[in-house]
């Protein structure tokens, strides 16, 4: 009987301990739901969805935490831009090069104009201006055309200043000593380098795949082909040249019965 | 015999402006055509990172 009173306590103590462990932590979860902020917890379910389609429309303007504070925006590209890509599907081996063409122009239907921002969980309709990256910071286009087993002029990495308004061409010489299927990747990547600090930061824009068939002529090479091309024109000229007379005479002779018909033709009316 | 070199004739003539165009013929080109958005030449934030499944 002791030893059952002595169970009853402990069990009684342990439940309470636990109920009151539960509701400290109960507490503590409320506490911090509630304050999202103090522990760095994005507030993301009392924003309305317009507030979050607002904050990714446009992506620049970050909304910083905390009273007064006010609303960061970083600078951003002012412009859309087409990148268009012109290669070769196939190359001759053996024969000279060919030329691949990487365009960064700019297009003039692109424009954005941030109309709404965040600032805790109020949605503002203010107009924020946003600053050109331009002015703040250095834009330099960096492109690589990564590519084994062809020859690629100029190999390795190439470099031109991106500037506003402006269009980018980048042009590689490739060619192919030997026959077959050749994969690589044409990279694209945007260099910032802050006027005011000197920060470096990089952006890749665009990969793309590109496959090149290096072909030949039934086994036999391009230079031969062209050779034989060319002594065969001269020799079949050679050998058909006696009956020129009799071709010439001929289309000549049938270039005139057609241009006798209507003539017959409108004597017999 | 005057027909056979006729036809001799005809047949290297053939042959060779075939293995000339073939051999001087400009290479089939592709063209590729990408839209980049102002978003996707920004500087490197955090947001940035967002998956794309919220723009």
């Amino acid at each position: 009987m002791k030893r059952l009173n002595v169970s009853r306590r402990a069990l009684f103590a342990f439940f309470v301990v636990m109920a009151a462990g539960s509701v400290s932590l109960s507490c503590a979860g409320v506490a911090l739901t509630e304050n999202p902020v103090a522990t760095g917890a994005p507030a993301t379910e009392d924003v309305p969805p317009t507030a979050i389609m607002a904050l990714t429309n446009t992506p620049s303007a970050t909304a910083t935490p905390g009273a007064g504070q006010g609303i960061e925006v970083m600078p951003v590209v002012p412009e859309s831009r087409r990148l268009t890509l012109e290669y070769p599907l196939k190359i001759k081996a053996g024969a000279g090069s060919d030329v691949i063409r990487l365009t960064l122009e700019v297009d003039s239907l692109g424009n954005i104009t941030p109309t709404a921002s965040i600032e805790g969980h109020v949605v503002e309709g203010e107009v924020i201006e946003i600053p050109n990256l331009y002015d703040t910071h250095t834009v330099t286009a960096e492109a690589v055309f990564d590519i084994a087993g062809l020859e690629v002029k100029p190999s390795g990495t190439v470099f031109q200043p991106l500037k506003q308004g402006e269009r980018l061409d980048f042009y590689w010489s490739v060619s192919a000593q030997n026959v077959g299927t050749y994969r690589g990747t044409i990279w694209l990547y945007l260099n910032f380098e802050s006027r005011s600090g000197g920060e470096k930061s990089r952006v890749a824009v665009s990969a793309q795949v590109v496959e090149i068939e290096a072909v030949d002529f039934f086994g036999f090479s391009v230079n031969f082909v062209r050779t034989s091309g060319v002594v065969g024109s001269v020799l079949g000229v050679i050998v058909g040249f006696p009956f020129f007379e009799d071709v010439v005479k001929y289309l000549w002779g049938k270039l005139k019965k057609e241009g006798q018909k209507p003539v017959r033709r409108s004597k017999k009316t | 015999m005057r027909k056979v070199r006729l036809v001799l004739a005809a047949i290297i003539l053939t042959i060779s402006i075939v293995l000339l165009i073939w051999g001087f013929g400009p290479n089939p080109r592709d063209s590729r055509i990408q839209d980049i958005s102002p978003s996707e030449m920004q500087l490197p934030t955090p947001i940035s990172f967002f998956p794309s499944t919220f723009s």
